[in-house]
């Protein structure tokens, strides 16, 4: 079937699953595909393992909500310096401005704060999972049918929460790699690109597996497809053998052999991919921005690398996944997220630069955002640290997104306040991560009708009207809004 | 009596086993082939050695046999810098594998290297040196009660630094307690995240899990693990906020204890003014008598040994042992788990197997060096140097030895993967690490091994072996046999047909019996069906 036709045929479904495409829908989806097809897109996932304490990620320093003070008396030991002109780099908040609100990042996150200036980074405040919008009084007395999240303030939990969108299930599949599955499903990627569409650079993820497609695994550095085989008779022999046992093995039918198929089945995408990415990755001009040597530096100059082999790959949308761990600081915090944020502020910075210099053709369509479990206590522990707790502050940045704003609805920053789920200061989310997935899918080309399948939690926020007081007011809840 | 037994068996019995430790056991003599299926369950691989055993006495004597065997040598890390107080981790790994291949406490190995993937410490944030005191509590108590366990390692000065007790001190009215050893104690070393039934399976109200615990209990235990610090360095004053100490257990200090009461599970409430020590005493046994504690451990431990998804009616079986006295004997339940009808059943049927499951790294890197006979340069503990490729071959297929990402292990037990024919999720854990280029890094092992030279490592004497077979001049029934010999280590049995046809087929460009043999075990070894126990 060739593309057109395949196309026509799911916007025709599309139309069926009662998809807005009016009168000539047909015809305007299938203008607008071929819109969406000649400009490159690509969503760059950072997932920041272990909870990464947003409180200090981002502050308020002189707002209409919280100032710093309120800040300060709570996080005690934890509350970073407030911004000061005459402090020596890197020890003071880096004040960024909002409307007539001051702001303050991280002391070590400077190069953010030049992307904020340049409005190539968004915050979106206090996101986090969600089953349908949730009160403090709904969250100290939940109704009968419960509507929260399995397990809150479980990393694991939690961060299958984020990765799939669906809390409430033990999903095998991730928002990504759906994600990926529609995008197949509406020919966003041509019918000639067979290399997937999502690639993660830091091993496997929920976020990544789809439930008709699979994603690909690309260690940074590393040689990629199998070793040992040269240009021999003797080598292709062997590689035609171990391909042939490799089929045997997917055919085996026998009770209890699943293990072995699904074995065989990641192997046989393994290699294909790889073969399909060497061809690829040969002719290529290869990153000429210098990017650290730590394991995000490396991961984000992979996916650099990637995006620039694009078109070899025939590819016109591509998800990557991303991962920096070390983020659960129960103790030493001050130390610990310093030193985090110290290698994700360098990596961010030449990742930004390598889209001005050797992806410039593509830059404003390469948005990176970040993921984590939750965020910690406002409230610090007796022991340098604090502890787990739920909605989080995240960034996205990149050309295309409209940067220099705050998004969605900053806490009250007070213990036992509105926002907060008991006494320590661990906020309700006021965004669902369902919202903030949704707004990058429909800049990535998802129609609305779509989103349902990648997020299907989705229609508990969509009608404004019926959010809580203590939600932020989107005029459509689907689209925050950071992607215009 | 027992030279009697091993005569009716007809066994050689030139081989010196430890029969000091066989006691109760019933002896009873089982094929090869189910001595060998039952090997790759209870040991890292079955050798020739120890399927003779198995096959003289029986499973339950091997077991009994192995379970009074002595741990093999676990040295502390090597200490480089004195004056930076500097140690090595790499000998410690390397000794994992070296023990692996040469070690006879085969199944305590496999019982700590299983206990060590629910209790979790990584070297990723530990220093080197605490590594090795840890292990050799798992290998101390690996067929011990689970509750001395829960106590050890709670009191280890590295889970102490890992998860935080260490220095943890009563809260104040602006600053809560550390929680968490408190939460991970709870979800993942003991009782779970929701409660269970005995067979594993979760207790459900309207179709949802119920929460086997809340926000306040974690904080309850929080505060009951109050008040310890590392021990004080010999000729040193102790106080709270003791300088790292990774030999000794923690001690306590009331004073940074909080002595108000707390809530923990089961409806307790901790009195007022306990002291640290008998709060601890009663926090640990309040949870070890949680009815979670049996199906969450047995569960876990079933999947490292037997199968990834068994049946609730197995686990069931096994947390009756569990929860039989004395409570929590892990000595009984590696025993149950691995005498169980659901474990033994492909013994004689391979359709009554259960699922099975992947080999981890680690079981998969084991086994291939120990049923080839590998023999490893022994680990350099004195200068701390590097041995073996061992490590890095290991790391490049997901598992670095002693270094587990976080407290969540390398993948977790509840991770699923849905079969392709079926579209039915089920239970796979060691899939986590299963990405297309990880599983490429498999094959690159064999290719590494089978073409080039891994360092450190040599199996010169099989290769010979299987070169000899084919002859100075191969002909088609030579090496014919040369693949027969190659499966048979490998994966064992006979050849299938199209196996042998494929691997014959691919050496028609090879002219010499050393990369005939070179050819065979590559492709042999890159087959799925031999990283799968089942």
């Amino acid at each position: 079937m060739n593309s057109r036709r395949r196309f026509l045929r799911n916007a025709l479904q599309a139309g069926a699953a009662g998809a807005t495409l009016g009168r000539f829908g047909v015809l305007n989806a299938f203008a607008s595909q071929a819109a969406a097809s000649s400009s490159y897109k690509a969503l760059v996932c950072v997932f920041l393992y272990g909870g990464n304490d947003s409180n200090n990620l981002i502050v308020p320093v002189s707002t209409s909500g919280s100032n710093y003070s309120s800040y300060a008396a709570i996080r005690q030991n934890l509350a970073l310096p407030a911004p000061s002109n005459s402090a020596a780099a890197g020890t003071t908040l880096l004040p960024i401005g909002f409307g007539n609100d001051t702001y303050g990042l991280h002391p070590q996150l400077a190069a953010l704060q030049n992307l904020w200036n340049t409005k190539r980074l968004a915050v979106v405040a206090n996101v986090g999972t969600l089953v349908a919008p949730t009160t403090r009084t709904q969250f100290l007395s939940p109704p009968s049918t419960s509507t929260l999240p399995n397990n809150l303030f479980s990393h694991s939990d939690q961060v299958a929460g984020m990765q799939t969108a669906t809390p409430l299930g033990f999903a095998t599949n991730g928002w990504g790699g759906r994600l990926a599955d529609v995008i197949a499903q509406l020919g966003l990627n041509p019918i000639s690109a067979t290399f997937p569409a999502l690639v993660s650079v830091t091993g496997t993820s929920l976020f990544g597996t789809g439930a008709t497609t699979h994603p690909a695994a690309v260690p940074p550095g590393a040689a990629i497809g199998l070793q040992g085989y040269d240009t021999s008779l003797a080598a292709a022999d062997r590689l035609f053998a171990l391909k042939s046992l490799l089929s045997q093995e997917l055919l085996q039918t026998s009770s209890g052999a699943a293990l072995i198929r699904e074995a065989a089945s990641i192997t046989q995408n393994g290699i294909n991919d790889s073969d399909k990415l060497n061809v690829a990755l040969k002719g290529a001009k290869g990153i000429g921005t210098a990017f650290p040597t730590t394991s995000i530096g490396q991961q984000l100059l992979e996916v650099a690398k990637l995006i620039q082999v694009r078109s070899a790959l025939g590819m016109n949308r591509q998800i990557f996944f991303c991962s920096l761990g070390g983020f659960d600081t129960h103790s030493t915090q001050l130390t610990d997220q310093a030193t985090l944020f110290t290698q994700l502020n360098a990596a961010l910075v030449s990742f930004e630069q390598s889209l001005d210099a050797e992806l410039s053709d593509v830059a404003g369509g390469v948005t990176l955002f970040t993921e984590s479990d939750f965020s910690r206590t406002l409230q610090p522990n007796s022991n340098g640290g604090s502890d787990h707790a739920w909605g989080s502050h995240h960034l996205v940045l990149g050309p295309g997104v409209q940067g220099g704003k705050i998004y969605g609805k900053f806490p009250s920053l007070a213990l036992n306040s509105n926002d907060d789920a008991g006494g320590e200061g661990r906020w309700i989310p006021t965004t669902a991560v369902d919202q903030y997935g949704a707004t990058l899918a429909q800049w990535f080309g998802v129609p609305k009708a779509y989103l349902a399948t990648v997020f299907p939690n989705l229609a508990n926020f969509q009608n404004a009207s019926k959010l809580p007081p203590t939600y932020p007011v989107y005029a459509d809840p689907t689209n925050v809004g950071f992607m215009g | 009596m027992r030279f009697f037994r091993y005569s009716l068996a007809g066994i050689v019995l030139t081989i010196s086993f430890n029969f000091s430790a066989l006691g109760n056991c019933r002896p009873a003599a089982v094929s090869t082939a189910a001595a060998t299926r039952f090997l790759t369950q209870a040991s890292w691989a079955p050798t020739a050695e120890a399927v003779a055993q198995v096959a003289a006495t029986g499973f339950d004597c091997y077991i009994e046999d192995q379970i009074a065997l002595p741990a093999s040598p676990s040295p502390d890390a090597t200490l480089t810098d004195p004056v930076k107080q500097t140690y090595v981790l790499r000998p410690v790994q390397e000794a994992f594998f070296y023990n692996a291949v040469t070690g006879k406490d085969q199944l305590r190995q496999r019982m700590a290297w299983a206990l060590g993937q629910i209790w979790v410490v990584s070297a990723v944030k530990l220093k080197a040196q605490a590594i090795p005191p840890y292990n050799r509590i798992l290998q101390r108590n690996a067929f011990g009660t689970y509750d001395v366990l829960m106590k050890e390692v709670t009191l280890s000065p590295a889970m102490g630094r890992y998860l935080d007790m260490v220095n943890n001190n009563k809260p104040t009215a602006t600053k809560g307690a550390n929680e968490n050893y408190a939460r991970e104690l709870l979800q993942l070393f003991t009782i779970g995240l929701n409660v269970l039934h005995d067979d594993g399976t979760a207790f459900l109200i309207a179709d949802r899990p119920v929460p086997a615990y809340s926000q306040d209990i974690v904080e309850g235990f929080a505060r009951s693990f109050t008040g310890w610090t590392y021990a004080p360095l010999p000729g040193t004053v102790s106080r709270f906020g003791n300088p790292e100490n990774y030999t000794d257990p923690m001690v306590a200090f009331a004073a940074n204890h909080d002595n108000d009461a707390k809530q923990i599970l089961s409806g307790v409430v901790l009195p007022i003014r306990q002291t640290p020590e008998s709060d601890l005493n009663s926090a640990l046994m309040n949870i070890f008598n949680h009815r979670n504690v049996g199906p969450l451990v047995c569960r876990q431990l079933i999947q490292h040994f037997v199968t990834s998804d068994p049946s609730p009616a197995f686990v069931n079986r096994v947390v009756n042992v569990f929860n039989s006295y004395p409570r929590g004997d892990l000595k009984a339940v590696i025993r149950a788990i691995l005498l169980d009808s659901e474990a033994r059943g492909g013994d004689a049927y391979a359709d009554f197997a259960a699922a099975g499951f992947l080999k981890e790294p680690a079981l998969f890197l084991n086994g291939v060096l120990r049923r080839l006979g590998a023999t490893i340069v022994p680990p350099d503990f004195a200068k701390g140097a590097g041995t073996t490729g061992l490590i890095t071959v290991s790391t490049n297929l997901g598992q670095n030895i002693f270094y587990p990402p976080t407290v969540f292990n390398y993948y977790a037990p509840d991770y699923k993967i849905t079969d392709g024919q079926t579209r039915i999720a089920a239970n796979a854990p060691e899939f986590q690490l299963m990405s297309g280029a990880t599983a490429m890094s498999r094959m690159d092992v064999w290719n590494t091994l089978a073409f080039g030279k891994m360092t450190g490592v040599s199996i010169d004497s099989i290769l010979l072996q299987w070169q000899n077979i084919v002859g100075t001049t191969p002909t088609a029934t030579s090496e014919a046999a040369m693949v027969d010999a190659v499966f048979a280590t490998i994966v064992g049995g006979a050849t299938p047909k199209a196996v042998k046809d494929t691997v014959l087929a691919s050496f028609k460009n090879l002219k010499t019996p050393k990369s005939m043999v070179s050819t065979a075990l590559y492709l042999i070894g890159s087959k799925w069906s031999n990283q799968v126990v089942r």
